[in-house]
């Protein structure tokens, strides 16, 4: 799941050599914004099969909050 | 589209003074032309026509004022949608004031804003419904409508139609009535409502009209509960008479801008700052990074000796956007001006503009075919600016006079009366004006100004975390690389103080939405430096 995530990272952000782990925030360690966040959002429902609904997002925060989620709604 | 050396003729457009007038004026109420397109669903996409969307806030209008909503005031939540647009239209075409509310404000905030404002009806999407019971629990005065019950309202405001109760579609809209109560972080400290007039947003709406001639589809992408949205991104181009493309989610923004081919966008600087950000990484990934990098400069070669050929070099640049977009009208936040270079390069134009909600909200904007980098272009044609007491650089606060200017805030006399200055505005914005253009240098108030256009009171997140995070002895909140940072002098006679805090924080922030969250913890060794009066010395760092 995380090296698929970090794949996912990767390619929509355009950050190489990226290291994560459950611990990362998003925003702050990533350097992400919100639409950036987003577009890593589509690529995971694209990836996992899943949809999630716009209220959920602000709930990630790092990381381990995105797998929990995919995890428990795949 | 070239930069002219001096400012260029107003394009002419309808002078209209109300928002009843901006829907229906010039006969709309028989124009077929498609005013609005959304997505019913996956498969099905739904068109409307402004003589369609002129029936429907008659008949919405026309429920409304049978029902007794009438002198009220209603608020709207929700993702954007047709059924939010008609039910501000519906609201104060009919003598009704509407509170727009910020979808992802925590509830305790909404309630807040409902109570406050007094609100009979709320109008909510389905998404948002347990919030709009949560809320209508606190105010059981409160009427909900779900959005997915308007059709039924329609249906019973056709019947009373063809009952010959014609009291709505009669009413005269006076100019000077409030139209709309916006709430905002204000121009200092805690979440104000703005009070705007039918005159105020109308007037805003045709000023910008006058300044960029809108012509083709755009998207609706902005949260409509904030001004710039609505005014500029329903309310001038309605006047267009142009179809406006509604899309629910940012999420899905990729395929809208291929099935919309907008011609022209309204944004703030993250989505602009990231749609660049984009087409580099397709490139890279492509590995066409040199390739591109060589056509530009080939094309700013042509372009010196007058021939333009940046929508065919860049064609296929520009399709991930849709394949027709000429401009983006860009507020909220200042635009890094490489960005608007960048794009230039591909032959998109970047107008950045100043705005704030008081002045509902377009005070000034470049052109797309008059521009100067680093300022943010000419004053609308409705407002008189000037620079309260310049400094030696010609620096000093922006003052805005006219049509546009908001009546107050609501509930707050005091407030009201320290932003007026001998019938002035004071935006509480540093800047200079100079051969007729703008610019912003700073702010005079102590807000936090993010690059996806929301303005945060810092002293508002600081006095909520010292409530939810006990073992935070002082606080102070900054903006820092568009990300919200917390430094803080914890508590050190807590047991492990520090991790307590950075937990509490996390939940605090599950309970914000994104933009408002906590996204870096500072720790401080010793306490924050203070002014003689024993507050915070909060200049003690500049950002």
């Amino acid at each position: 799941m995380t090296e698929k995530l970090i794949e996912i990272f990767q390619k929509e952000t355009g950050i190489k050599d990226l290291t994560i782990d459950k611990d990362t925030v998003l925003r702050n360690d990533l350097k992400i914004n919100s639409y950036d966040f987003v577009q890593v959002i589509c690529a995971i429902e694209d990836e996992f099969d899943i949809e999630i609904p716009d209220r959920d997002l602000a709930k990630m925060i790092t990381v381990g909050d995105v797998t929990e989620y995919i995890e428990a709604h795949i | 589209m070239k930069n002219r050396k001096g400012n260029y003729p107003l394009y002419d457009i309808k002078e209209i003074t109300n928002l009843r007038d901006l829907i229906c004026f010039d006969d709309a109420k028989n124009d077929r032309r498609t005013a609005f397109i959304y997505k019913k669903n996956r498969k099905e996409t739904v068109n409307v026509s402004y003589a369609q969307f002129n029936a429907d806030v008659d008949a919405f209008g026309t429920y409304l004022f049978e029902n007794n909503f009438r002198k009220t005031k209603i608020a709207v939540m929700g993702e954007n949608s047709y059924e939010w647009i008609l039910t501000y239209f519906s609201t104060v075409t009919g003598d009704n004031i509407i509170v727009p509310v910020d979808k992802e404000l925590p509830v305790a905030e909404m309630t807040e804003i409902i109570s406050e404002t007094e609100c009979s009806m709320l109008v909510y999407s389905a998404t948002y419904s347990e919030e709009a019971k949560k809320i209508a629990e606190k105010v059981p005065s409160l009427t909900l409508l779900d959005m997915n019950d308007i059709p039924a309202v329609l249906d019973k405001g056709k019947e009373l139609l063809a009952e010959a109760k014609n009291d709505f579609v009669n009413y005269n809209v006076n100019d000077d009535d409030i139209a709309a109560i916006v709430y905002t972080s204000g121009t200092t400290g805690s979440s104000k409502g703005v009070i705007l007039t039918h005159r105020n947003i109308a007037i805003d709406a045709v000023a910008s009209c006058k300044n960029v001639l809108a012509q083709g589809t755009t998207i609706c992408i902005l949260p409509l509960h904030h001004t710039f949205s609505f005014t500029l991104g329903i309310g001038s181009i309605v006047m267009y008479r142009q179809p406006i493309y509604i899309t629910k989610s940012i999420k899905t923004i990729m395929n809208d801008f291929k099935e919309a081919k907008p011609s022209y966008l309204f944004l703030v600087p993250m989505v602009v700052e990231s749609m660049y950000k984009k087409i580099w990484v397709s490139a890279e990934e492509q590995g066409k990074t040199k390739l591109l990098k060589t056509m530009i400069k080939v094309s700013n070669g042509l372009l010196k000796v007058g021939i333009d050929l940046r929508r065919v070099l860049f064609k296929s640049v520009l399709e991930a956007f849709g394949g027709n977009l000429e401009w983006v009208s860009c507020g909220g936040a200042a635009v890094d001006i490489n960005i608007i270079k960048g794009f230039r390069d591909f032959g998109v134009n970047i107008i950045n503009g100043y705005g704030i909600t008081e002045c509902s909200p377009v005070v000034s904007s470049n052109r797309p075919e008059y521009w100067v980098d680093g300022s943010v272009g000419v004053p609308l044609c409705c407002c008189e600016v000037k620079i309260a007491e310049p400094d030696n650089n010609g620096i000093g606060e922006i003052l805005v006079k006219g049509e546009t200017v908001m009546q107050g805030y609501y509930k707050d006399e005091e407030a009201t009366r320290q932003v007026f200055r001998d019938g002035w505005f004071r935006t509480g914005d540093m800047g200079k004006y100079e051969n007729g253009v703008l610019y912003i240098t700073g702010r005079k108030k102590n807000l936090i100004i993010l690059k996806n256009g929301k303005n945060l009171s810092p002293e508002k997140i600081e006095s909520e975390l010292t409530i939810a995070v006990p073992e935070i002895k002082e606080v102070v909140v900054y903006g820092e690389n568009d990300l919200i940072t917390a430094e803080i002098f914890p508590d050190y006679e807590t047991d492990g103080a520090k991790k307590i805090i950075e937990e509490k924080i996390r939940q605090y922030n599950i309970k914000q939405p994104a933009y408002r969250q906590i996204s870096d913890i500072k720790f401080r060794d010793e306490e924050f430096p203070k002014t003689t009066t024993k507050k915070i010395r909060r200049t003690y760092k500049e950002h």
